[in-house]
């Protein structure tokens, strides 16, 4: 079992990559794009560029950010399955850092059409609760990290 | 932890050393290490009985409450 979750997730951490690259050259292309035209230019607005700049700019940060520190999980988890820990403690943090980046990315993305023109903030479904879900898994992953490092403590 | 672990007196009464000791409850030394320095969560019913029966004593001989001196943990 403990050799099938390591070839699991040596899966998963090579499909994260790989889509995970992807996702952002398409990213960093878009935005570019943006400011020089190619492939779709921004359509920017007077007193509103600021905000249009800055939706651009931390969608990328934020795509790279999560990007980062979803990789960094994954890398934690395999080093320390090797190592016999099921839930190192590091992982929390970046749990944490994951949930911060994806609000900040998600809201950006749901806010995209307001770089093409439109004047209208949103704050959907997703924006909220992708969030809110990985604060949850993070906060049982820390309970995990403690029942585990009791666990070794047990004689 | 208010669970003071007493083997370091069981085991001079017994004039046993650390390893001997070990080597016969079946635990390592450095997991004997934890459990006299006061580090471990919790100790199982077949650990204990096998101190017991290597110590030649009851759990009683072995584990002491000092009231009062509550681990931060604990209330987490």
């Amino acid at each position: 079992m403990k050799k099938n979750s390591t070839k699991s997730l040596k899966w998963l951490t090579g499909a994260v990559i790989v889509l995970g690259l992807l996702a952002l050259a398409i990213i960093t292309v878009q935005s570019i794009g943006f400011f020089t035209g190619t492939p779709q230019k921004a359509v920017w607005i007077e007193g509103f560029k600021g905000m249009q700049v800055s939706i651009i700019i931390l969608k990328l940060i934020g795509s790279i950010t999560c990007f980062s520190l979803l990789l960094s999980f994954l890398f934690n988890s395999i080093k320390a399955q090797k190592s016999g820990v099921l839930f190192p403690r590091k992982n929390v943090g970046l749990l944490f850092g994951l949930a911060a980046s994806s609000f900040i990315t998600l809201l950006c993305s749901g806010n995209m059409h307001i770089v093409m023109g439109t004047r209208q903030i949103e704050l959907g479904f997703t924006e909220l609760f992708v969030p809110i879900i990985i604060c949850i898994v993070a906060l049982i992953y820390r309970n995990a990290v403690q029942v585990s490092e009791e666990n070794s403590l047990t004689i | 932890m208010p669970i003071i672990v007493n083997v370091d007196v069981m085991l001079a009464k017994r004039k046993m050393s650390s390893g001997e000791l070990a080597e016969k409850v079946g635990i390592t030394q450095a997991n004997l290490s934890i459990l006299k320095t006061g580090k471990a969560k919790a100790v199982r019913f077949s650990t204990l009985s096998a101190l017991c029966k290597a110590l030649n004593c009851q759990p009683g001989d072995l584990l002491e409450y000092q009231p009062g001196d509550e681990d931060e943990n604990d209330e987490q």
